[in-house]
């Protein structure tokens, strides 16, 4: 998590931007085809060509790491499940984790970029350096009329998917998601909760991201989830202070609560960590919680996740985990 | 259909059949793309199609959603374009091609999401404009309209 960076722009509704963009060689069958050794080893060797190059940039295979590492890794949201679960696959980083391309993943590349808060443009020009890096070692399956193409059509065209992780505590307290959803499903998007996996808690935070990928442009994308981001934004900001305004004490009274959880457990869960700081970060913006910010609030959300402490720390039970994430947590509020 | 799940909203686009099985169906994150598919094949028999080149087949193609090859997109044109064109309205690719670079503005987010916001509620107007048959407010929005199509 060392990408998620304080005082990133819109950072009191916005933790961060994804961009990724699929690619595949024009020769060698889709991931779920590749048979013949030699064309994996193709599929590797062309991406650590192209890209090791920049001394920035390592390579590992997945069948090289860990389980724990592996797991730490899908939490981080370095790779994605279905790649921790390869035997053929492999990664390449750079040092601060917020560029990677999973290599024979669904599709042969799967280039991503990662910032902190709104960051959409900045995140996609970080992901077509790297793409015109990589083309020029390889020669991509690109169709004129189709575009890049793509092991799922449903990727087709740009190959591009943007997302943005939003944190919507005022909007999910006043029931309003549904009708969000509705709406940015009509305009091609979707929203899905942040921390689906498993049966946890997800503190009101949701990812949005587009679904066309094919008939637009990379620029209108980006600029269709920049608007509507715009508008859930301000939906936000100003529902947050509606509930204040009619909430008063009772609103100030919860948030202070979590403040004083967060910074007084001696062990905590994460699904419990994820509403505080959810509580917390709405009170921050707010200006009722003084001296903190959203940014360092999600940084220890985000990187206090089970795997990654376990990873880290060296503690595989969950209750060393939950005594590690406390103190964690509550060096924030020190 | 919209359900809660734990507290998160869940969107999943059924046909009436599918939405029958969904109680032992497994779920998937956001989109359903068999589902989405079986709405296109539920009278089509042709299922004997097969890729020279990877071996797939229309059958595990509509299981799946996935293709095999970059072969498989000439073999199942026919069958899969209905779909393709269903998810992404269009089927003509306008974005880069290999090797080529995108000018965005890294910084300008906040601007232009700002302006698109703008434009969107100033073509509203327009809408309401010509409705009444206001012309000159809507000769107006249209030039502010086009301003900022220009400027973006």
């Amino acid at each position: 998590m060392k990408w998620l960076e304080d005082g990133a722009p819109e950072s009191d509704v916005v933790v961060s931007t994804r961009v990724r963009l699929a690619r595949n060689l024009a020769d060698v069958p889709f991931p779920s085809r590749i048979a013949k050794p030699d064309d994996i080893e193709k599929i590797h060797g062309l991406a650590k060509q192209s890209l090791l190059v920049s001394p920035e940039f390592t390579y590992s295979r997945v069948s090289d790491m860990t389980e724990l590492g592996k797991r730490a890794l899908v939490e981080e949201h370095v790779i994605s499940t279905e790649l921790s679960r390869s035997r053929i696959g492999g990664l390449i980083t750079s040092g601060d984790q917020s560029i990677s391309v999973m290599i024979l993943e669904e599709d042969h590349y799967r280039l991503q970029s990662l910032c902190s808060g709104l960051a959409l443009y900045k995140a996609f020009d970080a992901a077509d350096r790297l793409d015109n890096m990589l083309a020029k070692g390889v020669d991509y399956a690109f169709d004129e009329k189709l575009g890049f193409l793509t092991s799922c059509p449903t990727n087709l065209g740009t190959g591009l998917r943007a997302s943005l992780m939003l944190h919507l505590p005022a909007l999910t307290a006043a029931k309003a998601l549904p009708r969000i959803t509705t709406m940015i499903n009509k305009v091609g998007m979707t929203v899905r909760g942040a921390f689906g996996e498993g049966s946890t808690a997800s503190g009101a935070f949701y990812q949005i991201s587009n679904q066309v990928t094919l008939g637009v442009s990379e620029k209108e994308i980006l600029s269709r989830l920049l608007s509507t981001a715009n508008k859930v934004i301000n939906f936000e900001r100003g529902t947050r202070k509606e509930l204040y305004k009619s909430l008063g004490i009772t609103l100030e009274d919860r948030i202070w609560r979590a403040v004083g959880i967060l910074k007084y457990a001696r062990k905590i869960g994460d699904a419990e960590a994820q509403k505080l700081v959810s509580d917390v970060a709405f009170g921050v913006s707010l200006g009722i919680v003084p001296n903190l910010t959203s940014s360092q609030l999600y940084k220890v959300m985000m990187s206090t996740r089970p795997a990654i402490i376990a990873e880290r720390y060296g503690q595989l039970n969950p209750a060393d985990r939950d005594v590690v994430r406390a103190d964690i947590i509550k060096q924030v509020f020190s | 259909m919209t359900t809660f799940v734990n507290g998160q909203v869940k969107t999943v686009h059924l046909c009436a059949q599918c939405a029958s099985k969904k109680k032992t169906a497994v779920v998937m994150p956001w989109f359903s793309f068999n589902d989405f598919m079986s709405t296109f094949y539920e009278e089509e028999a042709q299922t004997d199609q097969q890729c020279e080149v990877c071996g797939t087949t229309l059958e595990s193609f509509k299981k799946d959603g996935k293709l095999g090859c970059v072969n498989c997109y000439k073999v199942f044109e026919e069958s899969i374009s209905p779909a393709i064109k269903g998810i992404h309205m269009s089927m003509e690719h306008t974005g880069k091609r290999p090797g080529e670079r995108v000018e965005v503005q890294p910084g300008k987010e906040k601007e232009v999401s700002e302006q698109q916001t703008r434009k969107e509620m100033l073509k509203t107007k327009l809408k309401e404009a010509v409705e009444v048959e206001n012309f000159e407010e809507a000769a107006r929005l249209r030039d502010e309209i086009a301003l900022i199509e220009k400027e973006g």
